[in-house]
This record gives C-alpha cells, structure tokens and sequence, in this order.
C-alpha cells in the first residue's frame, strides 16, 4: 500500500519529471541546441569562434555567424535551427541529384534555413538566405523523421535545399536515427566545411552530392563569396570516408564555361576522386540574382560532358534538359543505356544486378541492385 | 537686314528654340529612360526612380541656373548650353550601355535599388541638369526679345510644354521607332545647332561656340546618313553586352529586343531579359503548359494561346490530334518578326501548318471583340511585374476568358511554385492567384510543383483527372514528348505533392487581383524586391497594410505642414504649393496613363497622345493664366481647386469599381479629358506662382523662375518615385485620396497667405 509520503514523493518526482520533459520539449522546439565544433574565446564578453565551416566565424555574444543560423547565447554557440526544418517534402533521389545510387527511389527531403556561401545563381534563396529565426518551421524531432520518410514510400533522408553544413548537428542526429530505422542518409551541399567536421559527418552519411560551382578561385570568390580551396578538400575526405560521392557542376555562361576549366577540373576529378564519379552538368536558367544570363546552350553542355568523359570519367549526365540522351546511364564497355531517364524520371532499367544487362560490366554505385523501383 | 526685321527673326528664333528645347528634352529623356530600362531588365520600380532623378536633375539645373549671372548674356549662354547637352546626350547614352562593366558589375546581374538609383541619377544628370538649366535661359532670351519681363515665363513655359508635347508625339511615332538611339541625338544636334547659329545671327557676332557648331553638325550629319550611328551603335552595344554576338538590336513600341548568339544557341533579350532561347528552348515550362492542360481535356478542339506564341508551345500543342485550330495573341509584331527572322518556327509559319492563327492584338480587346468558343484557354504569360502584364491576370480579364469557354472547357496557367518551401511573399501570390481564380471559377484545381500549373474551369466540382488517365490519353493521342511521360504524369499528379502544397499554404489568405487594385502586381513586385533588397521588403510590406490609417497620419503631417507654411514667407509657402502641384500632376498623370492601360491595353500605342493631351492641358493653363495679374490668387485656388475634383472623381471611380471589366470606351472616353484636365489645372498654377514670387523677390525674373520650375521638378520627382514605388502597394483609391488631402492642403496654405495680406 502506498503511503501519503511516498505518493507525495512519487507526485513531486513525477511532478518534476514532467517539468523537465516539457523544458526539454521547450529547448528542442525553441530550435536552439549547443553546437558541436567551436570554441570560447578568451576575451572576457562571451565571445566565440565557429569552427564549423572555413569561415571561422568570431561571432560576439548575442550575434549570429555568417550563414544566420549559428548564434552565440550567453557565450554558448547554438545551432538555430535544430529540430525545426523549414522544408519537408518527398523528391525522387535523381532530383538531388543521385543517379547511380539507388535509382527510381523517393527521398524524404528536408532543410533547415542558412547557408554559408552567396552564390547569385541560388535556386532557393528564399530560404538560404534567411536564419530559423525569420523562416516558417515546423518542428520535427529527429526520432519522427524516420516513421514520415516510410510512410511517404522514401528509401533515404535527404538533407538539401540549403546548406546542411549550418544545421550539422540536426543532420547528423537525423542521419543516425534514419540508419537506426534502416532508411539511408544522403546529402546535398556545397562541401564548404571544415575537415574534422566532415569527418566526423562521413560516419552518418551514405551518398552525398557536392556542387563543384566552378574550377576557380575568382569564381569561387566572385559568385559564391568563398574559396574553391576547401571544397576540393572535402571532396577528397568523402572518397576517403566511403561516402558514395556525385559531384553537380552548374554551367554558366560566361562564368564557368570555358573548356579549359571545366578540363582542369575533369582531370582533378579523375586523379583525385576516381573515374567512377558521377558528374553532372545541369544546365543554367535564370535565377535569383542574375535573371540577365541566358541559359546555358546545349552545345556548352554537350561540350562539357565529352571534355569529362574524354578525361576518362565514366559517368557524366546533363541536366535540366529533358530527353537529352545525357539525362541516361550508359555502360562504360560497351555504351549501352542501361538507366533510360527523361528529366527526373527512370524510364526503362538495363541492369542484372549491379552489371551491364549487355555486357556484364559492373556498373559503379550504389543501391543498383534494389533499384528500379519506380517512382 | 533692318533692325525691326531682324527683331522679328530673333523673336522667331527665340521661339523657335524654346519649342525644340521642349522636343529635346522629352526625346533624350525617352531616349535614356528606354537605355536605362534595359540596364535595368525593365524593371517597374526603376521607372519611377529614372524619371524621379530625372526631375530632379533637371530641377538642379534650373535651380542653379537661376542663381547663376549669366557672361555675355542670355543668347551666348544658351548656345554654349545647347553645345554641351550636344555633346554630353550621346556620350550619356553610350554610358547608360557600358557603365555596368567600367563600375566592374559581373554580366547578367540584377541591380539593387541603391545601385539604380545612384546609377540612374549620374548618368542622367549631365543632360537633364543642362536642359533644365537652359530652360531658365531660355526665359531670360524671351524676356530679352519680347521687352515682356513679366509674361516671359509664362510664355516660355507654354512654349516649352508644346514642344514637350510635339516632342512626345514625334518621339513615339517617328523618332524611336525609326531612328537609333544615337542617331536621334545627331538629330537633336542638328536643329539644336541651326537654331543656335539663328539666334547668334540675331545678335550680331558669333562666339567660339557658334563658330565650332556648324563642324559638329556635319559631324551629326555623318552620324545620321552615313553609317557612323551604326559604327558607334555596334561598338558600344559590344561593349554593353561584355563581348557576346549581338546579331540585332531593335527597339519596338513595346521594348527593347536583341538577338545574342553563343554556342549555335539564339537567345531573345526583351528589355534586358532573356525572353526565349532556340533551337533549345525551355522544354519543362513549355511541354508541361502545352500538355497537361491539353490532356486533362478530353477532346480539346479549338485553343487560344494568350502571349508567348514563338516560344514553342503550338508545335507542341498540334501533337494532339483533336486540335483543329489554335488562336495565338501577341502584342508585339516585332518581337515575332524579330523570332521569325532568326529561323525560329511563328505559330504564323507554324511549320506551314493552316490550324495555327496569328492575331497581332491585346488579349483583352480580342476576347471582348471576337466570336466562338475555346475548349482550352493557355494564359503564357510571366507574372506581372508591369500593370500592363497584371491585366491578364485579374478578375476582370478570367470574366471574359469564362465568356468564351465552351462546356467542358478549360482556363490554364502556371506560376511560380516551390517544392522546398512557400515564403511569405510566395504564399501571397499563389493565394491571390487562386482567389482571383475562384472569384470567377467554381472549381480551380492546382497541380503544384516548381512550376504551380493552374486550371480552372466553369463548372462546379470539377476534379483533375488522375495520372493513369493522362497517361492514356498520351499513349492514345500518339504524344511524344521529352518530359511529359507517363512517369513524369505519375509524379506530377503524386499524392504526397498535392498534400505538401496543401500544408504549405494553410492559413494563406489572399483577395482577388482587380484592374484598379493590383494585388498580384504588388505581391509580385515585393518578391522580386524582397530579393535584391531585402532591406526595402518591410518598408513596403507596411506601406501596403497601413492602409486607411496611414494615410490618415500622412494627410494629417502634410496639413500641419501646409498650415506652418501658410503662415509664413510666400517665398516658402509658393514653391512648397508648386511643388505639391507637381507631385499631384505626375501622379495623376501616371495614374491616368495606368488607367487608361487598364481599360485598353494600348498604352504603349497611344502614349504620345496621352502625354501630349496632359501637355496640352499644361500648355492652354498656363497660357490662360499668363494674363492679368490680379486675378493670381484665384487662379492659383482654382488650379488647387480643379486637381482636388479630380482626385477626388478618380477615388470614387475606382471605389466604384464592381468587377466588371471596364469598358475601352473609358479609355477615350474619361480617361483622355481628364489627362487634359489634370494638365490644365497644373499649367494654370505656373505664371501666377512665377509672379507672386517676383514680386515678393523685387522683380529678378530669372530666380522666380528658376525656384518655381525647381520646385515643379522636384515635386514631379517625388511623384515619379511615389508612382514607381509607393502606387503599387498602396493602390490607385488611396493614393488619390492622398492628393485630395494634399490639394486640400493647398488650398488651406492659399486661404492662410491671402489673410495676412501676402497674396
Ligand atoms: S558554419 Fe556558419 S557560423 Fe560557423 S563558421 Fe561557417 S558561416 Fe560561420
């Protein structure tokens, strides 16, 4: 029988209890959770210095680092935008895009608001270039993402739309309860981090697409207001990590369409991260900050891809043009199509397991074997 | 020659120089304003800041001028003026072109409003600054001439205003379509040089300068007939496009088109923009409106196509079989000859296809005018970013659409959409599509996307067909197209993408896009500035909800402030009237010439006439009040009086306003003589201002002027910049009900300085 000291003791504990789930609760729907990889500085105001991503933001108390969606309370730095995505949506994995890792699968995508680039050419500016604090969120704990990708039909977590990098703790807490749940974790970013974060994200992501915007300082510089240097790091520490890597070069007009460039960085591709990586080519519409530039001609695109597959790169598609023979998979023997696709769409599959239905070559990716599901 | 014959030459040269004063400047102002829209990818609020700055240069200029005492007297200085606006107009036409790469702006960029106004402002100055300050000389020379120092501004002034309203017609109708850029300007020089070397006859001896003009003016002549415009023309449109082929540049009523090449591929630039892009257009945009809509309806027979016709979409409309004819509307004949000409398939040469109809005319008109019905209505046609564009998208213009449906039929039209996320200003366009939409159609179905594609249809509880059945029709039609597959369909019309745009815009309210209250053309503007300038975002945001209550505020201040200045100097209190004149006559001015796009759409055609008729109304003002100073004070009341009715009629007719569209008989009907009203009653207020203020300043005839003619300018500049700005997000209802608080103002300043006996 229970007596009135211990039920008061049970009701105060539970009491307590309560209160403590529910301030949990508050924390994680406030968005704010103590970032991972920064450090105080030693200068009496509360001062700290990100060590996220190559900037190193110096961000004083109160303020929010470049990307707005890291901000230093009370000396602590906190990541904005922990538990509340701003997008959530189901997209076919090519539109991230992936073509040789699990082709014709939906992917759960989801973004938090920031970035730490300013490329003039975003595609969703509208939520790149705001913190968590202006944008419309919806909270969404890590442990529900699983249970909402599956019951969308979605093989994999996407994280995209921004820049993962400024919501990593959420990404890499999200990724591990996705794998927990049998689901993959995939990535879209612009590869600007710092190497011992990355490292660290390897062990939670299973693909992840970088953007390669151009084969150049200056344009890194210019359009992007960053450094080419470190994202050429971060391409190689995602080889060496395992990660099934593609890598999606946007062709510019006048930017970063010369030959000689998008050849440099071919012959980079080859050496460093080997023959087998994916490369894209989209083509470029008008957008964001320069609505002045034409889209990019076909020909360019057509260029590109024989300047890359003339430096040996086994795959390399074109997109944005839909029913272009580029938007397909070809065998690297014998160049049968074996992943027919129009735009985003899987059309027709030519793969015995992971091999050439033609010529039984081993077909370089990830996911081939379950693919073909279509979408 | 004797002496009263050589006065009478000297008067007619006067006069004939303050007439082409009036032509020169509308002309380089058009001639800049239009180089500068390029620049500015014709972008709706640089207009308002181009002519705000405008004004405003032309006031400094005045202004200066005004005070400045003049060596060698009023001829000589006007001739050294015309010498520089000579030099200077065409120089500041190849900068407008090249500024972008020597400030080292990277091409294809999209420019802040700080950068458009700073930009704006300095390439403008130099000629706008001399125009308006050889304006102030020009009243001196008549004053000179006439012996009149009393009537000279009044007359100069009607001198100038029938200039600018010859100068409007001739620039519209003759000079810029016609003629380029550069060679108006050698144009320009040449009269301005002949009527230079008349008057320096007239005064006996020639300066340096007038000995100079007659080489510049062969010059000019080269420039003209002998090919130099189009060596200059080439060099600098080389320059402007950073080293690209330029295969053509033309400018059309409508705006500027160029060709690029690069890579086999031609791009059409309209205004700065790429418009379309062949042999490899964009194949997503137009399959998905050509196709969906198209498959949605079961047997569609007869199509019309409003705008866009040489962007791809009928060849890809004829692949289904059932299609026996496709009307295509376009407004601009050039731009589809400009398109035909480079090799691209017309809807016209439609591959020789005898179903496909081309119809140079504005959608409005063709729907209202025109017979039979139409199973599938396609509106291609970018959101509005102009008031002209917003008139395909409003209430008014579905109702005639609905009009002309058959049963069964279908309106279609896509939008920007999101797949990541709906922003605040994103939500409120697609909201305020939908409700305009719904306002005249029972059922209005979204298939969401990147691309939002919109159909609505007449009757009630229509559902959108699913993916198997579009797949069917596809296989059945025989339909092959690059994007629009069965997967792609089965995609499109996913479950789980009508649900995401369903939570997406949850809670998003939005009303009805109207003629005369331009929601979508708001919601769109805030957009596009919210991303160049996400600073000015708010600012705007609140100006388009202050609604009633701010403007009472704001009405509230400027009667204080009218109060204040009614009781001090008339020096103060007259320039701040003629000011507030000058804001109310460029907003009417503005507001009508909108109007008057509303209930025609032939704007662009007719804008000489309209500026001509708000000119003439100028012109007969000020020539009616030249007279008889004593009655100063009553005409100045009568002018605040006149443009107070007006406000006020124009607030009420839009209030009035009942979603139906409003009859093009408006147009010539109302619109026209108010334009002359509202001109009227501005050009009644200039003389009697000129003279109240001479009198208060001891007779110096050039400074009245020149603060007077200042203070017009920049209250014309503050209206230029309200109308560009402020007007839409604020609407047409209250920013008249703003200018009636202001002429209400003015009339309480007058009533204040008459009582203490200063008028
Ligand atoms: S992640 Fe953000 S706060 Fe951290 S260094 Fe990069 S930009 Fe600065």
């Amino acid at each position: 029988m229970i007596t009135r000291r211990t039920f008061l003791q049970t009701l105060c504990l539970s009491s307590l209890a309560l209160k403590a789930q529910a301030l949990e609760m508050a924390r994680d729907a406030s968005g704010r959770r103590e970032a991972l990889w920064y450090q105080r500085v030693d200068d009496g105001r509360g001062t700290v210095r990100c060590q996220l991503c190559p900037r190193r933001c110096t961000i004083p108390e109160g303020a929010t680092g470049f990307c707005r969606a890291r901000q230093n309370v009370a000396g602590r730095l906190c990541s904005l935008g922990y538990n509340l995505p701003c997008s959530l949506n189901v997209d076919p994995v090519e539109k991230k895009p992936f073509f040789n890792f699990y082709p014709g699968t939906r992917s759960f995508s989801l973004a938090c608001a920031g970035c730490n680039l300013r490329c003039k050419f975003c595609q969703n500016w509208e939520i790149s270039q705001i913190s968590p604090l202006q944008a419309a969120n919806r909270y969404t704990p890590t442990s529900q993402l699983p249970s909402l990708a599956r019951g969308q039909g979605c093989r994999s977590i996407a994280f995209t739309y921004t820049e993962p990098t400024t919501y990593y703790e959420y990404m890499t807490d999200s990724a591990r309860a996705a794998r927990k749940a049998g689901l993959l974790a995939v990535y879209h970013s612009n590869g600007f981090i710092n190497p011992e974060p990355l490292d660290h994200l390897c062990k939670h992501l299973d693909g992840a697409n970088i953007d390669l915007k151009g084969f150049s300082e200056e344009f890194y510089a210019t359009v992007c207001e960053a450094r080419l240097a470190p994202v050429l790091e971060s391409l190689k520490r995602l080889k060496r990590g395992g990660v099934w890597l593609e890598i999606t070069n946007l062709v510019i007009p006048g930017y970063n369409d010369t030959p000689r460039m998008i050849g440099d960085m071919c012959g980079w591709i080859r050496q460093n991260l080997g023959a087998e990586t994916p490369l894209h080519f989209p083509r470029f519409f008008p957008l964001y900050k320069m609505t002045a530039i034409q889209p990019t001609p076909v020909k360019t695109l057509e260029g590109a891809r024989e300047i890359a597959m003339g430096a040996g790169l086994k795959y390399v598609y074109i997109g944005n043009v839909p029913g272009h023979p580029g938007n397909s998979t070809y065998c690297p023997r014998c160049r049968k199509q074996v992943i027919r696709r129009s735009g985003f769409s899987v059309l027709s599959v030519e793969l015995k397991g992971d091999r050439c239905r033609f010529c039984n070559e081993r077909i370089d990716g990830a996911g081939l074997i379950t693919g073909g599901t279509r979408i | 020659m004797r002496g009263g014959e050589r006065h009478a030459t000297s008067m007619l040269s006067a006069r004939a120089a303050i007439i082409l004063l009036g032509v020169a400047c509308i002309t380089a102002q058009t001639v800049l304003l239009r180089e500068l829209l390029v620049q500015y990818h014709g972008n709706e609020f640089s207009v308002g800041v181009i002519l705000g700055n405008w004004v405003a240069a032309s006031a400094l200029g005045a202004f200066l001028a005004g005070r400045r005492t003049w060596q060698g007297g009023p001829v000589h200085s006007f001739i050294r003026l015309t010498f520089l606006v000579s030099l200077l107009f065409p120089l500041s036409i190849a900068l407008c072109r090249t500024f972008k790469p020597l400030a080292g702006i990277p091409h294809g960029m999209g420019l802040t409003l700080a950068q458009i106004f700073c930009s704006s402002l300095l390439l403008l100055l130099p000629t706008a600054a001399l125009l308006g300050g050889q304006f102030v000389v020009a009243t001196k020379l008549y004053a000179r001439f006439s012996g009149d120092e009393e009537r000279a501004p009044g007359r100069a002034y009607a001198l100038d205003a029938a200039g600018t309203m010859a100068g409007g017609l001739l620039s519209t109708s003759l000079l810029v379509p016609l003629l380029s850029p550069l060679q108006v300007a050698a144009l320009l020089l040449l009269l301005g040089g002949g009527c230079s070397l008349a008057l320096s006859r007239g005064v006996g001896g020639e300066t340096g300068v007038a000995r100079v003009l007659p080489s510049l003016m062969l010059l000019a002549a080269l420039m003209l007939c002998a090919g130099g415009a189009g060596w200059v023309e080439r060099m600098t449109l080389a320059l402007q496009w950073q080293g690209r082929e330029v295969l053509a540049s033309r400018n059309s009523p409508y705006q500027n088109i160029t060709v690029l090449r690069d890579e086999g591929q031609l791009t059409v630039y309209t205004d700065g923009l790429p418009f379309t892009t062949f042999p490899d257009p964009d194949t997503a945009s137009l399959e998905e409106l050509a196709h969906l809509p198209a498959l949605v309806h079961p047997d569609p027979r007869v199509v019309l196509l409003v705008g866009g016709s040489a962007g791809g979409i009928p060849p890809e409309l004829l692949k289904h079989p059932s299609i026996e004819r496709i009307d295509c509307l376009e407004i601009d004949p050039l731009l589809l000859e400009t398109v035909t000409s480079f090799g691209r398939l017309t809807p016209a040469a439609g591959a020789g296809d005898g179903r496909v109809r081309l119809h140079l005319v504005d959608g409005r008109r063709f729907l209202r005018t025109g017979d039979g019905g139409y199973d599938l209505v396609l509106l291609n046609s970018p959101l509005p970013l102009s008031l002209q564009a917003n008139r395909y998208f409003t209430r008014e213009f579905f109702l005639l659409v609905r009009e002309r449906l058959r049963p069964g039929g279908l309106l279609a039209f896509a939008a920007p959409g999101s797949t990541a996320y709906y922003s605040p200003d994103l939500k409120a366009i697609t909201a305020t599509l939908t409700a305009t939409a719904a306002a005249v159609f029972p059922s209005v179905r979204v298939i969401p996307g990147e691309s939002n594609l919109f159909l609505a249809f007449p009757e009630k509880g229509v559902e959108l067909p699913g993916a198997p059945l579009l797949a069917r029709r596809l296989q059945e039609r025989g339909i092959r197209a690059l994007l629009v597959t069965p997967e792609h369909l089965s995609w499109r019309l996913d479950r789980s993408q009508a649900e995401w745009f369903a939570g997406s815009m949850a809670g998003a309210r939005g009303g009805p896009n109207r003629d005369f209250t331009p929601r979508l053309f708001s919601a769109d503007l805030a957009q596009s500035t919210a991303l160049l300038n996400p600073w000015l975002a708010p600012l705007l945001t609140a100006a388009a909800r202050s609604g009633s209550a701010g403007l009472a505020g704001v009405a509230l201040g400027v009667l204080a402030l009218f109060s204040v200045a009614g009781r001090g100097r008339s020096s103060v209190a007259i320039p701040l009237l003629v000011a507030s004149s000058g804001l109310a006559a460029m907003l009417l001015e503005l507001i009508l010439i909108m109007a008057f796009q509303v209930c025609s759409g032939v704007m662009f055609q007719a804008i000489a006439l309209l500026i001509a008729l708000f000119m003439g109304g100028l012109c007969c003002g000020s020539l009616v009040s030249a007279g008889r100073p004593a009655a100063d004070y009553h005409r100045l009341m009568a002018g605040e009086a006149g443009l107070l009715v007006l406000a006020a009629l124009l607030f009420a007719l839009f209030s009035w306003e009942q979603g139906t569209p409003v009859s093009p008989l408006m147009a010539t009907g109302v619109v026209m003589p108010l334009l002359f009203a509202a001109g009227f009653c501005t050009g009644m207020e200039f003389p009697p201002a000129v003279r109240l203020l001479q009198r208060d300043e001891d007779g110096r005839v050039g400074g009245g002027v020149g603060r007077v003619y200042a203070a017009d300018l920049l209250g014309g500049w503050f209206g230029g910049v309200y109308g560009g700005m402020i007007l839409p997000f604020l609407g047409f209802r209250w920013s008249c009900a703003l200018l009636v608080s202001l002429k209400l103002a003015g009339m309480v300043l007058l009533k204040m300085q008459r009582k203490q006996g200063k008028l």
